[in-house]
């Protein structure tokens, strides 16, 4: 019997906590038939690939909706997901097709711009005790600038930049994401690393 | 310094820890000695350390709610009929119009064939000396006979047939007389038979 997507037991909830079970076996789970495994996976990724396709598209509203689909794909093709691959790589790999699609689709319409992120518009979570107003204004500050030049490097540079050091990927996984030899890949990350150093270099003189 | 620029990459190697330990020391020796090189790993390691400290985002309050909906309308949407479908309708309309074409074709070619070639079948086949065409010899030529293209060999699929045309004629009227038999003077007249 199939569960219904959303439907949680609490005696599942407790198992959950007492062994968490990896990737790999929740994705096996639901392809034989467990949306509640579905909605564990969901709930493991949304952020994280949320930051990743925000910090690659620029736009939080779109990156939400990459996302959306993200999961919708992941949801339509779990029979073709295989276990010989790590599952974080396959649904890194679909966010950020999906993500490229929607930079092309951009270029194509020439609506691409950098300047439509207002900070007012994210959600960005501050620990109450860390919290004084100047420092968060200086700190976003700074946190627009770093994301508007990362927004600045080509997508291939931006990509791999986003993966090893925003997600902390590594350069193996990176090499499977984006389907390139990992020696394309350290080479693009420290480009991308000189280039963003170059620019932000005013910056860190500052700090 | 040129020699800096090949050195970048061990440097890079060395920010992300694949650095063997005698190799980080010649990267800390160098870094101590240019800098240059130690201007860009001080940036370099400042900018890593901001992008792994960015703020996260996190999705909005009903991003479940809304993609439990979108999949709840899919599940609903693959329940229904093959049918309504609306992607398999053009697939079975098109597979539809080739199977007919295919058919009224094939029909069509088999039709052609049976009349080109088709005598009644219950009347034995006599022909006039307009359904053969026939090669006339030269005036003059030694040869007399002629060449006559029978059409029932057709049906055979081989070549004309060579007949002496006094001993066509012997077996004509033969096969004219044994259709007076069998039909009755006046009854019926197959068609393009002359007797």
């Amino acid at each position: 019997m199939v569960e219904e997507f959303g439907s949680s037991s609490q005696s599942k909830q407790s198992g959950a906590r007492d062994k968490r079970p990896s990737d790999e076996d929740l994705i096996e789970r639901f392809q034989k038939g467990d949306l509640y495994a579905f909605d564990l996976i969901v709930k493991r990724y949304k952020d994280q690939l949320l930051n990743f396709v925000y910090r690659f598209v620029g736009n939080q509203e779109e990156a939400e909706d990459i996302v959306q689909e993200t999961f919708l794909r992941v949801y339509r093709k779990r029979k073709a997901y295989k276990r010989i691959a790590k599952f974080s790589t396959w649904i890194y790999t679909i966010a950020g097709n999906l993500s490229r699609t929607e930079l092309r689709r951009r270029k194509r319409r020439k609506l691409f711009s950098v300047t439509d992120m207002g900070y007012e518009d994210r959600d960005y979570e501050i620990s109450d005790e860390e919290y004084n107003p100047e420092n968060y204004v200086e700190g976003v500050i700074q946190e627009e600038i770093i994301h508007k030049e990362i927004n600045n490097l080509s997508p291939k540079f931006r990509e791999v930049i986003i993966l090893r050091d925003v997600q902390e990927l590594s350069y193996e996984e990176i090499s499977k994401i984006i389907r390139v030899p990992i020696g394309t890949v350290k080479s693009r990350v420290n480009r991308g690393r000189l280039k963003l150093q170059g620019r932000l270099k005013y910056l860190m003189k500052k700090m | 310094m040129p020699e800096c620029k090949s050195f970048q990459e061990t440097i890079f190697d060395y920010i992300d820890g694949l650095l063997p330990t005698g190799a980080r020391k010649d990267v800390v020796k160098h870094l101590e000695e240019c800098p240059d090189c130690s201007e860009i790993y001080e940036n370099v390691m400042q900018v890593r350390w901001q992008l792994r400290n960015l703020n996260s985002i996190k999705v909005s309050p009903d991003f479940e709610t809304v993609l439990r909906t979108r999949i709840s309308m899919e599940r609903s949407l693959s329940r229904r009929g093959f049918l309504n479908r609306p992607i398999k309708i053009p697939v079975y309309a098109a597979t539809g119009a080739l199977a007919f074409l295919a058919a009224f074709f094939i029909l069509n070619l088999s039709d052609k064939k049976l009349s080109n070639n088709s005598i009644p079948l219950n009347v034995p086949p006599t022909f006039s000396s307009s359904q053969f065409s026939t090669n006339q010899a030269k005036p003059g030529s030694q040869n007399t006979r002629q060449q006559i293209n029978y059409p029932m060999d057709r049906l055979n699929m081989s070549g004309g047939t060579s007949i002496n045309s006094s001993r066509l004629e012997r077996q004509t009227s033969a096969l004219a007389d044994s259709v007076r038999k069998i039909v009755p003077e006046g009854r019926i007249q197959p068609v393009g038979v002359e007797f």
